[in-house]
């Protein structure tokens, strides 16, 4: 293991007499692994602050300390030297479209994607730009008083509001993954929302100009205000495919008195992708916070969004739906902390598996002693689609307060032969038939989305289904 | 057997090989029982104490539990007659269930065993473990350790190296034994008790076999450390129940594990209410299609008690069914652990699965409820689900009560034996059911606001 160096013994002290040539200072190709030269090298390059790169470098030894987790997926394969920390927008441009796998472009091509969207999807091209909408709403927002802009940035032009939230949410030793991200972490969004500020419009990372999107390491930090309200919208429902194996985000949310958060995210990482997320939220006096989370994508999702209920009133609210198909696991889930009075949750998940696909709802549903009149629901519905398909459900439930009210329920089935064979005896084949019964199953859910991802979503699934009936 | 008459090495505290190899030789048994211990005595000392970094144990810390403090043997004096017996275990014989054959463990050894003549001529048997190993040597040896064996956890390498007592029965191929078979495990000086036991029940036979464990309440640490092995054959029909009401100063584990033939059905009811802490893991085999598992349990923790069970609904074969319900009731500033796992394995289709937990927590914010409630499935064609609740006793329900005339302490009483309810009305034994309902009213005793206000 690299040691640990300090910043003079890197000959970083010199960045705060302002920095002049970065390409100077920054790899001419990009290298595999991590060690504190990496790290101060992204930091340099971004140009940031001190107390960043001291944090980033915390963070390097929390990583270097936390063991791997040995429950949920199986992580023996992932090599960490293996891996490339950072990629320069450059470079990852660099990529042709004729390297896209044959797979990942024929679903683009079924899904009725333009062509320079899905070679920003796929990594290959610039981003994909709609300037005219974009601009229309970033001067709407500015007016208010919004702040929507990549985490770079952010941290640029917004640095006292970032250094007061930034790892307040998950500190980098939370996990090992959180310790990486906080050491290497690149792109994703930063969001103000000023007291009393709804926002119609969903906020998407797709709308952002000139900025990493998709990273494999991006950070997210929303903070919403006293009485705002916002939507953010994670990602999107195409393939998106990456030639590395690992994609390790974290995202904090801040939802102030009676603030409305809701984040939806449908992850479709390639089947190649190791997808090990933390998302936490804290929720103060009567406000309410909503993951909604489709898993469809990577090799191996470990993702349990989180949602802490600090003052009186609040509630969260997580939405997971998750399909495993042939070599894929889904762990996911959802965590919910009731740690103030009267708060309420509920956590809704569905999952589907098929092939050799395995899905996992891993949950914990804690209530702290004071807690007292919160009511809590955690609901698991599985759907097996072959006899070698997989599920399981661990749902923690730690209660330490006696006036509460907690229920937790599962079930798991096949696609009903009566449900089947209703479709069927309406002219259905028994493909279209199974694909109705799994898009009603997880209809809760889609419905939730703006209506161009439910479309998105169930049209994917319907994709992933095609040639399940033998 | 005379304490003068138990080799000084079982005389002093701490367990080791020689301890396990005097206990052997005392027992007369035969030298591949000998070897066996021996072997689980290793395994023993090559598995590490868990400790709450172990999943399986990450709510119940036994990091106080120190096996070397505890005398590994103790006698009891042999009785001739039921009268002869320790006035307490009298009471708990009168108050129990009415049985066919009777087995009294006091401490380490049997003090007192009988059959029916009715059964033992229609070729039932019901022993000690030691006299079943002198009799029946190639069924115990077939049987024993099979289904609990060595290297299941740290607990059961040590039953596997030092068990003493213990019981065994054997219904023959057909038999119906009507009235049940009880024992007790009496445990009245400071020390360890480490009973066995093994059930086989032959096809299409049938029987209820009752497993109890009381002591006096003593200040000094006990330990009870216990594995239960439950062979059903074809078609055959098993209720077996555990009652463990020790004093609290027993320390208590046990592991009970049952296996099924073809359209074999299996009862179970675990009831824990004393020891300081318990852990009891129960785990259901349904290793042959059509076999059938009812699993119940009560628990009830007060004071600082810490309840702590285990399940497990193994399904291998197709075509079973298993349903739990498990329910518990917490004062002041007890835990209670419950970890459930359905697991249907692959090819195990039309399975039927159910598992249920419920939690009332009576009158205090220190009481601590653990639920996890698990499944695993790896076959499509399957019903299975599961369920949890936790809540306090429901004012509504309270208040209908009270506007009935019934005082507020009263009307609580019947919410917990209505809670309870749901267990005991499945359980068709009234000697038992009556003497659950007195565990319950003496825990539930002045009223459970009062203490807390």
């Amino acid at each position: 293991m690299p040691e640990d160096r300090t910043i003079q013994e890197l000959g970083l002290d010199e960045y705060k007499f302002g920095f002049h040539d970065p390409e100077e200072y920054f790899f001419k190709t990009p290298r595999k692994g991590i060690d504190p030269e990496i790290v101060a090298m992204i930091s340099k390059h971004k140009n940031e602050p001190e107390w960043m790169l001291e944090f980033r470098l915390n963070a390097l030894k929390s990583f270097w300390e936390k063991p791997t987790p040995q429950w949920g997926g199986n992580l023996n394969e992932l090599n960490f030297d293996e891996i490339y920390y950072y990629i320069r927008p450059m470079e990852n441009q660099g990529r042709s479209w004729d390297d896209v796998p044959e797979d990942i472009k024929n679903t683009f091509e079924r899904l009725g994607i333009p062509q320079a969207e899905r070679e920003t999807l796929a990594g290959v091209g610039a981003q994909y730009e709609s300037e005219v909408v974009y601009h229309s709403l970033k001067e709407e927002w500015e007016k208010s008083g919004v702040i929507f802009t990549d985490m770079d940035s952010g941290l640029r032009e917004h640095e006292d509001l970032v250094r007061e939230y930034f790892g307040t949410i998950i500190p980098p030793d939370d996990n090992k993954f959180a310790a990486l991200n906080s050491a290497v972490w690149s792109g994703g969004s930063f969001v103000y929302v000023p007291p009393g500020v709804h926002i119609d419009i969903p906020l998407q990372a797709y709308f952002r100009i000139n900025a990493e999107n998709m990273g494999q390491f991006e950070r997210t930090l929303i903070i919403a205000d006293e009485g705002s309200y916002v939507h953010y919208i994670e990602g999107c429902t195409a393939p998106t495919y990456t030639t590395n194996s690992l994609h390790s985000a974290v995202v904090e949310l801040i939802a102030k008195p009676n603030a409305r958060i809701r984040y939806s995210t449908i992850q479709n990482w390639s089947h190649n992708t190791y997808n090990l997320v933390t998302k936490r939220a804290v929720a103060y006096e009567d406000a309410t916070v909503e993951w909604v989370d489709g898993n469809l994508g990577s090799k191996l999702t470990m993702k349990y969004p989180a949602v802490y209920l600090m003052g009186e009133g609040a509630r969260g609210e997580i939405l997971s739906v998750a399909y495993a198909g042939d070599g894929q696991h889904q762990d996911a889930g959802g965590k919910v902390v009731h740690a103030a009075p009267n708060t309420s949750s509920l956590i809704t998940s569905k999952s589907i598996s098929r092939g050799t696909g395995r899905s996992t709802y891993r949950g914990l549903l804690k209530v702290h002693e004071g807690a007292e009149g919160s009511k809590s629901r955690v609901e698991c519905d599985a759907l097996l689609l072959d006899e070698n398909a997989r599920t399981d459900t661990y749902p923690y439930i730690e209660i330490e307060e006696k006036k509460v009210n907690t229920e937790h329920e599962a079930t798991v089935s096949k696609v009903g032969e009566d449900q089947l064979f209703y479709l069927m005896s309406r002219g259905l084949s028994e493909e279209e038939a199974m694909a109705m019964v799994v898009n009603g199953f997880i209809e809760p859910i889609a419905k939730e989305l703006p209506l161009e991802y439910a479309i998105e979503l169930n049209r994917l699934i319907q994709l992933e289904m095609e040639g399940s009936v033998g | 057997m005379q304490q003068k008459d138990v080799p000084a090495v079982l005389r002093s505290k701490g367990i080791s090989a020689e301890v396990v190899e005097a206990l052997s030789n005392l027992k007369n048994e035969p030298a591949w029982l000998t070897g066996k211990r021996l072997e689980a005595w290793r395994t023993f000392e090559k598995t590490p104490m868990p400790t709450l970094r172990d999943e399986a144990w990450r709510y119940t810390d036994i990091s106080d539990v120190r096996i070397e403090d505890f005398l590994p043997y103790a006698p009891s004096p042999d009785v001739t007659s039921e009268g002869d017996l320790p006035e307490a275990v009298q009471k708990l014989i009168n108050e129990g269930e009415e049985n066919s054959a009777l087995l009294v463990q006091h401490n380490s050894e049997t003090a007192y065993s009988r059959v029916d003549e009715e059964l033992a001529r229609r070729g039932v048997i019901f022993t000690d473990l030691h006299t079943a190993l002198e009799e029946h040597e190639e069924i115990v040896k077939e049987h024993l350790f099979k289904l609990v064996p060595e290297d299941y956890d740290k607990f059961a390498a040590l039953s596997a190296a030092a068990f003493s007592g213990g019981s065994f029965l054997f219904v023959p191929r057909g038999v119906d034994v009507e009235v049940p078979i009880q024992s007790y495990r009496w445990l009245d000086v400071v020390g360890s008790i480490m009973p066995r036991t093994l059930v086989l029940v032959e096809e299409g036979a049938s029987v209820t076999y009752i497993d109890e464990y009381a002591s006096v309440d003593d200040e000094e640490p006990a330990f009870s450390n216990g594995a239960v092995e439950l062979f059903v054959g074809e078609g055959a029909q098993l209720r077996y129940v555990s009652l463990q009401n020790w004093g609290r100063n027993v320390m208590h584990f046990n592991t009970i594990r049952s296996s099924t033939g073809k359209d074999a059905t299996i009862n179970s009811l675990v009831v824990s209410l004393g020891s300081q802490l318990s852990r009891t893991n129960v785990e259901a085999g349904l290793t042959a299609s059509g076999g059938d598992s009812e699993m119940l349990g009560l628990y009830f923790a007060d004071s600082n008690q810490v309840l702590d069970h285990h399940t497990l609904q193994d399904h291998i074969s197709p075509n079973a069914h298993s349903d739990l319900l498990y329910k518990g009731a917490l004062r002041d500033e007890s835990l209670a652990v419950f970890s459930g796992l359905i697991r249907v394995e692959r090819g195990a289709q039309k399975t039927d699965a159910y598992q249920t937990n419920r939690n009332l927590i009576l009158g205090t914010d220190e009481a601590f409820a653990i639920s996890l409630p698990n499944l695993e499935i790896m076959a499509d064609d399957v019903k299975c689900s599961h369920g949890s609740t936790t809540g306090q006793v429901d004012e509504v329900e309270l208040f209908y009560l009270m506007s009935r005339g019934i005082p507020r302490k009263e009307a609580e009483k019947l919410v917990v034996f209505g809670f309870f309810g749901e267990v005991t009305s499945r359980i068709p034994l009234l000697g038992l059911k009556e003497k659950l309902d007195r565990a319950i009213e003496g825990k539930i005793g002045l009223g459970f606001e009062e203490r807390v206000a």
